[in-house]
């Protein structure tokens, strides 16, 4: 199948990203040594492990997931599935989360391990504890966001192309510039004006979101719904 | 002996009606659903297959509510879409594999044992480990009819289970209507009428949205006796047949043309009634209401 073929290709490439950043860590992380007691924000463990790969992964699910709006899986599985939900998509969901979840580790652990290794002695790393808590929190809304999109719309390119938008554009790429305006914090970033405390309730508001939007995604799979897009014929 | 009840069912699309105030009770067997194209047919089978959301109406299967044990009712069903199609990568096996998984919740030899029965009794040992994209249409279309059967469901939705097919497939399919209907309720939607004429013992036929006959086969085709005839004649019989009447067949034999036409009474002298088929029948009583 495409999806499982992609899933290969995606495994092969963070290998080989993780072989090629342990050889040339300096070419991929970017530290500034002239400034002297900070406390470092790891940028390329987030854009790494929290954008780009979970970008590709998003890829992934949307193949995997989104195949089945365009043949008859859906309807078929969804209606002998024996649950209120879309079993067999959340179970294909999982199964992909089980592939993705060691890759993600792997990258995340290494790039950790070279910041370590080339901070100078006078710059701080921020707790693993806390680093790993934001990525998660990342991960977990993003996931839940691009599932919900994909639901909604129930079309590939489409959720393809609002993923990307919101989220490598406007959130990674342009650092959040159009919510901003609105107050509104873009969630992969740190704030070095604020407080642990703040920044951990900020994140808990992203987990309460990421929750409400799985149930709503699960609400969602669970009947055929024409999609939004095909019900105002947009 | 599994049963069906549909309460005043309707369904709108907006402002749309595609379903109004249907109501029947069915058992086990084959119950043909007829309906020309958009006479909700498919809305029909959506909510009986729980993709649709109740609006208006109740269903039950057996003891289970359609409104209140969605997850109850989908572990009764088999169901087989319209224009089924699947990933083409997989082998029949390992499709009917993947469905088995979903529905039966007990050890792999007893699903492989299932499923073994199953690939036997619909005579598909040839070519079950073969790839989906090497199947015929009328294949692929067995293998639907092969994961319907799988978790010995009450009820099963066939909708439109021969679109596509050539009549050689056509006749494979139908075929397989006494097998899988044996002990559970098989509802198969069509618009053409040969594919359930030999096999079915219920007939729901709609109209618009209305349910316009339920009831046995033999009463439906009774209900059109005296009202088709056969005739022979010129192209000015055909002209006034046509416009008194609704002309089933027409068969040129030389300069002469066969007619077979609906009409309450003979529009010629020499018309005499036939016996009407399932066909007739299905055809009086669309242009009758």
């Amino acid at each position: 199948m495409f999806s499982k073929k992609l899933y290969y290709g995606i495994a092969a490439l963070a290998v080989a990203f993780n072989i090629v950043l342990r050889i040339f860590p300096k070419f991929f992380i970017h530290i500034n040594t002239s400034e002297r007691n900070l406390k470092v924000i790891p940028a390329a463990l987030y854009s790494y492990c929290d954008v780009y790969f979970l970008m590709i992964f998003i890829v992934l699910i949307y193949f995997s997931l989104g195949i089945d709006f365009y043949n008859k899986m859906e309807e078929l599985t969804l209606s002998i599935g024996g649950a209120k939900f879309n079993r067999y998509a959340a179970k294909k969901f999982i199964s992909l989360l089980a592939a993705y979840t060691p890759l993600y580790l792997i990258t995340y652990l290494n790039i950790y391990f070279l910041y370590k290794v080339m901070l100078p002695k006078n710059q701080v790393l921020l707790s693993f504890s806390e680093m790993f808590f934001y990525s998660l929190v990342s991960n977990i809304f993003i996931l839940s966001f691009a599932l919900f999109i994909l639901f909604l719309t129930r079309d590939i390119p489409v959720s393809m192309v609002i993923i990307t938008s919101v989220y490598l554009i406007e959130e990674h790429l342009w650092r959040a510039q159009i919510t901003k305006q609105y107050g509104i914090l873009g969630h992969i970033y740190y704030y070095n004006d604020s407080f642990v405390k703040v920044l951990i309730i900020i994140k808990a508001a992203y987990l309460i979101c990421a929750g409400i939007l799985f149930a709503i995604t699960l609400k969602l799979s669970s009947r055929k719904n024409t999609s939004l897009l095909a019900r105002y014929k947009l | 002996m599994s049963c069906l009840k549909v309460n005043n069912l309707s369904y709108s699309y907006g402002r749309k009606k595609a379903l109004e105030d249907i109501s029947f009770e069915v058992r086990d067997g084959l119950i043909g659903v007829l309906g020309a194209n958009g006479a909700g047919k498919t809305t029909a089978m959506k909510l009986l297959t729980t993709l649709f959301s109740l609006q208006q109406g109740e269903i039950t299967l057996d003891e289970f509510d359609y409104k209140k044990e969605v997850k109850n009712i989908r572990k009764n069903l088999g169901y087989l879409p319209q224009g089924f199609n699947t990933y083409n990568n997989l082998t029949g096996r390992e499709f009917l594999e993947i469905v088995a998984d979903l529905k039966i919740d007990k050890d792999k030899n007893f699903i492989k044992q299932h499923l073994i029965e199953i690939i036997d009794s619909l005579e598909m040992k040839d070519y079950i480990d073969n790839k989906i994209k090497s199947y015929s249409g009328g294949m692929k279309q067995k293998l639907g009819f092969a994961q319907v059967l799988i978790g010995d469901p009450k009820l099963i939705v066939v909708d439109e289970p021969t679109v596509g097919l050539d009549p050689e497939q056509r006749n494979m399919i139908r075929e397989l209507f006494p097998i899988i209907s044996r002990g559970r309720i098989v509802m198969a939607t069509t618009h053409i009428v040969e594919d359930i004429e030999y096999y079915c013992n219920y007939l729901l036929v709609l109209k618009e949205g209305r349910l316009i006959y339920k009831g046995t086969k033999d009463d439906f085709i009774e209900k059109a006796k005296g009202m088709i005839w056969k005739t022979k004649g010129d192209a000015e019989v055909f002209q006034l047949i046509k416009s008194k009447g609704e002309i089933l067949t027409c068969a040129q034999k030389g300069e002469i043309l066969e007619l077979k036409y609906i009409s309450k009474e003979k529009l010629t002298c020499d018309s005499e009634a036939i016996e009407p088929n399932l066909q007739d029948a299905y055809i009086y009583y669309q242009h009758k209401l």
